[in-house]
């Protein structure tokens, strides 16, 4: 058995990024070649980083006898891994280039700034203040041992773009360079069309550039558990493939479901938009043999991991705002300055949760797994499952009893359409069984570093600055009137 | 300075080919046939195409330019790897450095193509065009023209009329794009290889022999397009030029293909960790010896590979052993092996520790495979005609018989048409 970071050590150079398919061959009859991936025959590869070991059969090497894959803190990475992460600049970007660095890999990331310029427009800011791009680079090459480069571009710009990818030849690429609000892509018909036309064309433009130029490489790609709802029915939410005992009863007629996408129910445009990005990716790794992993994230939230704590010009990005912000952060910004938490209707929602750390862990271990050829999966991505009222009582007890606060909570009209009181059994196993992810944080303490670090003069007062959008005023109904509240609690002590 | 001209016809018997001229299958070719000498040539050993041709294009034997099969294993581990130009340790001799400008067209074993002194379109196992040519110009053109560097061999999977219409296609489009070259390039030595008659050989092989079936004249009329070929290069070539003709290895049918593997594991030579993919690297440290294709046998030393147990003894009694286990072997009441030869007494040359401990000599209609794939020992497959060690063709124009060795091997091309690099330099 593999330590339980060794998870990748049996993989064999048929999922490697750094293996090219050459060809199917039939040595009985004189080594006659075919070229299709869906031919039969003895598989042929040709190692880009090992060009001195000839054409090989892939299935003949592992990563633990291949002196490239090297052990790292979550399992074997590629030596110097080339890895493209679009969207670098964001949240979830930052912190991953600021990782991946760590362990030795050459980051390549582009950014369009996208993010902050609609935080700007919206009237808000990070509350920790961050770093220009520049900046950030050039600390973070000082501190980690890998290298980030950084080239400010759209993903949209294909002119641009795929002379990129051709040039610095990713052996994974991360695609977070989409727009990730709800609210924003349902305040009116043109934040919902940037919303859709950012992401749908993103993504939709990026397989086409790995098809002509990193067809090898695996891609990482950024979906949301909101894709496929909460199904009242109580019906479990796979992760993303019907399991192979699935069957469907119809008629007195039955049929096997087993490995057919699990149905999506998306709760705004914004999540439509991760819906076509999830068929968009699922129909080049068929066409083109791409291969994929769609990542069905939770809500993140949290400031901190060991990179980014390194030094302050190492930030990322907090947003707590109606739009930008993630609700736990948000709880806890409110709550810093004595707002009161909003929860939405019930706050019997139930959704799943991770910390920006576990969720960095679990990229990475997804880069040094690749899938294999044509293989398009899904993973779940979250570590715990919480109602939206028991996120706001551990806020408010921590807020409490650990930083001397004084915690409310107001329940709010409901400005979304969603069920309240719902089922919500999500299965979330590959990551921990496959991948050896093993989470190390969890809601308290992350709640603990985001008040220390925000109850800072500096950043409380980034919060006081932007207090009146914390508070909701986008409605999925299109209506403008102001949210009513409907009751404000005191927590019990 | 004489220019030559070299023309391959991949797994074309000497006796077929003195047949079909005789009896007006290939007309062009009893003409050729009048000028010069026909003999019979033994292949390399193995009598596999990758070893073979690397034989006539560098004159040494497999121990000498480091190409014993399609397959081999990667120095130091079980990793299967295969052979190409890269394998190739022997320098073909398109790359001596004496001025001599080549236009070498679908040599085997010449993937992926190295600059040259010339042009040069790689031959079977290529596994690209874009890395089978030389210069990288010529790619665009070829694209265009539709140049495949082999017939697409899943068509005799539908069909056998598929089949023979792509390799019909196949040649001609070769013939054409080696045309074009002709006419545009200058050059003083010609390679040029056809392998549609190994691939015709391998599946139709049955229908060559039955005269009553529907595909017997269609295997006649592909050797019928082999000879206009021949018939369009004796018009262009210049007469003063000197002309070989060669095969790589004979042909006769094949009854069945027999798995060595299979036979090693089951009189406990060859044993296997459980795995759903059996391969040589889930072999245990009990393997004594494994099989690669065709019929190579490869002793599992302690002093070759990182789990073999065998010191020189242990070996020798092994390679003992496995001997009289092959030579009194019988499948189905046939015999499969009719000598069983040692490595040590074969090979000399500098890559002799690479080679095979055993090679067995299959008989007469028996293919020795060495999959790993352990599921049949008679394995299923659509192949009925497989290479011989004998009756190989070579022809050279004006030469006579008294021009041969005695005993005419793959390897003895080059010297025979003077075209060893010692012999130029003295000539």
């Amino acid at each position: 058995m593999p330590e339980s970071n060794e998870q990748n050590a049996g993989c064999t150079c048929w999922s490697c990024p750094s293996v090219e398919f050459k060809g199917h061959v039939d040595f009985r009859a004189c080594g006659q070649a075919a070229f299709s991936k869906a031919a039969s025959g003895q598989l042929v590869v040709e190692c880009k980083r090992r060009p001195d070991i000839g054409y090989f059969d892939p299935m003949s090497i592992t990563y633990d006898t291949c002196p490239e894959w090297q052990k790292s803190q979550y399992g074997r990475l590629l030596k110097g891994m080339r890895v493209m992460i679009l969207g670098m600049d964001g949240y979830l970007g930052w912190p991953l280039a600021l990782k991946l660095a760590s362990l030795g890999c050459h980051v390549f990331g582009i950014d369009n700034f996208v993010r902050r310029r609609l935080v700007a427009e919206k009237g808000s800011q990070s509350v920790l203040a961050i770093s220009s791009m520049e900046e950030r680079v050039r600390v973070a090459n000082e501190r980690l041992s890998g290298t980030i480069e950084f080239q400010e571009m759209d993903l949209l710009d294909r002119k641009k773009f795929f002379p990129y990818m051709k040039e610095t030849r990713p052996e994974s690429i991360i695609q977070f360079a989409e727009i990730p609000s709800a609210p924003y892509s349902m305040a009116d018909v043109d934040k919902a069309a940037h919303t859709i036309e950012n992401n749908v064309l993103g993504t939709l433009g990026l397989t086409f550039a790995m098809r002509d130029h990193a067809p090898e490489a695996s891609l990482i790609k950024l979906g949301t558990m909101g894709e496929y709802g909460s199904p009242l029915t109580g019906r479990p939410l796979f992760e993303g493939l019907f399991p192979g005992d699935a069957t469907l009863q119809y008629k007195g007629q039955e049929w096997s479901l087993g490995g057919e996408l699990t149905p999506r129910d998306p709760v705004s445009f914004y999540h439509v938009s991760k819906v076509q990005g999830t068929f968009s990716v699922y129909e080049a790794c068929k066409y083109w043999w791409l291969r994929s992993y769609d990542v069905m994230q939770g809500v993140i939230y949290g400031n901190s991991t060991p990179e980014l704590d390194l030094d302050p010009a190492l930030n990322t990005r907090f947003d707590i705002d109606e739009w930008w912000g993630t609700v736990i952060n948000r709880f806890v910004a409110q709550t810093a300055i004595g707002e009161p938490m909003t929860i939405y209707g019930s706050g019997n929602q139930l959704r799943g949760y991770i910390t920006l750390s576990d969720a960095i862990q679990c990229i990475v271990r997804l880069v040094g797994l690749p899938p294999e050829p044509g293989q398009y999966d899904v993973v779940n991505q979250l570590t715990d499952v919480f109602s939206v009222r028991h996120l706001a009582e551990t806020v408010a007890r921590i807020g409490k009893h650990e930083f001397n606060l004084d915690p409310m909570i107001q329940r709010l009209e409901n400005p979304r359409v969603e069920a309240e009181d719902h089922p919500y059994e999500v299965i979330h196993e590959k990551l921990e069984n496959n991948f050896g992810f093993k989470s190390e944080s969890n809601l308290d303490d992350e709640i603990r570093n985001i008040f220390r670090a925000i109850l800072e003069p500096a950043a409380k007062q980034r919060i006081e600055e932007q207090r009146k959008l914390l508070f909701p005023t986008t409605r999925w109904s299109g209506e403008k009137q102001e949210m009513k509240v409907l009751e404000t609690i005191k927590p019990a002590a | 300075m004489t220019r030559t001209f070299l023309l391959g016809i991949d797994g074309l018997p000497s006796w077929m080919w003195r047949k079909f001229a005789d009896s007006g299958v290939m007309p062009y070719s009893a003409e050729l046939l009048k000028t010069g000498v026909l003999a019979s040539m033994e292949s390399a050993l193995p009598e596999v195409s990758s070893a073979a041709w690397a034989s006539i294009v560098t004159g040494q034997d497999p121990s000498g330019h480091n190409v014993y099969g399609f397959t081999d294993l990667i120095d130091g581990t079980y990793s299967l790897g295969f052979t190409s130009a890269r394998t190739l340790k022997a320098k073909p001799f398109w790359q001596e450095d004496d001025g001599r400008r080549n236009l070498i067209i679908n040599v085997p074993q010449s993937y992926p193509a190295q600059p040259l002194n010339g042009a040069l379109i790689s031959g079977f196992l290529a596994l690209d065009l874009e890395r089978a040519v030389f210069p990288p110009e010529n790619v665009a053109g070829l694209q265009e023209m539709g140049y495949r560097i082999d017939a697409d061999m899943t068509t005799i999977n539908e069909s056998k009329d598929l089949f023979l219409e792509n390799i019909h296609q196949v040649l001609d489009t070769r013939f054409e794009a080696f045309s074009t070259l002709w006419d545009a390039e200058p050059w003083d030595q010609i390679m040029f290889v056809i392998t549609g008659t190994d691939r015709l050989n391998h599946y139709l092989w049955e229908d060559y022999q039955d005269t009553s079936s529907p595909y017997h004249q269609k295997f006649l009329d592909f050797y019928s397009h082999v000879d206009r070929i021949i018939e369009q290069i004796m018009a262009k070539l210049p007469d003063e030029t000197d002309l070989a003709v060669m095969a790589d290895h004979g042909f006769e049918h094949q009854e069945m293909s027999v798995n060595v593997n299979y036979l090693l594991r089951e009189h406990g030579f060859l044993s296997l960790k459980d795995s759903p993919r059996p391969a040589y690297t889930q072999m245990t440290p009990q393997t004594k010896a494994f099989a690669m294709d065709p019929g190579r046998l490869y002793l599992h030393r302690k002093d070759r590979y990182p789990h073999g147990t065998l010191d020189n003894d242990a070996a020798e009694l092994a390679a003992e052993e496995l001997t009289t286990l092959f030579l009194g072997l019988e499948v189905e009441g046939k015999k499969l092996v009719d000598r069983v030869l040692r490595g040590r007494d074969i090979y000399h040359g500098p890559f002799a520790h690479r080679a095979p401990d055993l090679i067995l000599m299959a008989a007469e209609g028996i293919a020795l495979s060495g999959r790993m794939n352990l599921e049949h020992l008679i394995e299923p497959v659509l192949i009925n005609g497989k290479h011989t060690f004998e009756n190989s063709t070579f022809f050279a124009r004006g030469l006579t018989a008294g021009d041969l060795p005695e005993t005419m091997r793959v390897q003895d091309v080059l010297s025979v048409l003077k075209m060893e690099k010692q012999q130029r330099i003295a000539a």
